[in-house]
């Protein structure tokens, strides 16, 4: 119970990294591995942040876990949910199977709130891409890569000097 | 007059390469600059295909000829529009001002065909994501890039 709750504060706020990035997709599998470890598929019909492209990666095989002592996803998705997700990229070499994903059960700051007024796990259930949490969403992503966006912006500034 | 035509033969069936992208996004203003060529400004809200971050990559001006004459996009779509567009990245060397993406002419194969029954061009206009239309597309590209796909994989497997 003790090493559960480490567990949660270790992961809590969730920032970005190469390899971070945030879907929109369909769940077509959970499966549950060990308790309270799942493996979920997804299907990513389009990328909100980061270097995922859904015309290439189109079946996502991710790390989880659910519950609520040792994640902030406390239930898993129901197959055929629309989710939006995210995802931390695994190095192939360090990983034995076919999961290359990982689903932080940490908060993420920058994902709207929940209904509960809780800060929001790293994988939530939107009714649909019109869903105000997905506007919101790509607000908060946006925001929260200004910094990066002025860095790129910069660089991309030098190199056009001649 | 003989220039239109050929200008549409050479965009036709644009094919995947690096700086091809497909985004789903809204048009935020569309402004002519001489004859058919116009500066279209989107807000990229996803990413279907490619190499862009719409969460750097956050407003796009790219470059773009309407009219039925020189182009299969017939008109400027209007803004606040939901669109599917092929975008093509330009290098920052080959242009002067500050247009890094250029929008095809031409027709796109693997873009769900128009009600007319025509091939369809490299924008058009859909309801919202829940459009058949992005589903075809989504679906579309995903084959275009099986052979693709593989490589990937193999070069994953190594």
């Amino acid at each position: 119970m003790l090493f559960a709750h480490l567990f949660a504060l270790a992961t809590m706020g969730v920032g970005y990294g190469a390899g971070t990035i945030v879907i929109y997709g369909e769940v077509k599998n959970v499966q549950q591995a060990d308790t309270p470890n799942s493996i979920i598929q997804l299907d990513p019909l389009c990328t909100l942040m980061g270097d995922l492209d859904p015309s290439i990666e189109d079946n996502i095989i991710a790390a989880v876990t659910f519950g609520g002592d040792v994640s902030r996803i406390i239930e898993p998705p129901p197959v055929g949910a629309k989710v939006i997700c995210l995802l931390s990229r695994e190095d192939h070499r360090l990983s034995k199977n076919a999961i290359r994903f990982r689903i932080s059960n940490g908060i993420v700051p920058y994902f709207p709130k929940q209904s509960d007024g809780k800060s929001s796990p790293a994988m939530f259930i939107v009714t649909s891409f019109d869903d105000p949490k997905v506007t919101e969403t790509i607000e908060n992503v946006r925001k929260f890569r200004a910094k990066d966006r002025e860095e790129a912006e910069k660089k991309a500034a030098a190199e056009k000097k001649p | 007059m003989l220039f239109a035509p050929l200008f549409i033969i050479v965009g036709m069936g644009v094919g995947y390469n690096a700086g091809t992208i497909v985004v789903y996004a809204e048009v935020k203003n569309v402004q002519q600059t001489e004859g058919p060529s116009h500066i279209i400004k989107l807000d990229p809200l996803s990413t279907l295909m490619g190499d862009l971050d719409p969460s750097m990559e956050v407003s796009i001006s790219a470059a773009v000829s309407i009219g039925g004459n020189v182009s299969e996009i017939a008109e400027p779509p209007p803004v606040g529009a939901k669109v599917i567009c092929l975008l093509s990245r330009v290098t920052s060397k080959t242009r002067r001002d500050n247009i890094r993406f250029t929008i095809t002419n031409g027709v796109m194969t693997h873009f769900p065909k128009q009600i007319n029954g025509k091939e369809s061009p490299a924008m058009f206009i859909v309801s919202g994501f829940d459009d058949p239309k992005v589903k075809e597309t989504i679906e579309n590209l995903r084959k275009y890039r099986a052979k693709d796909r593989e490589e990937a994989e193999q070069k994953a497997r190594q």
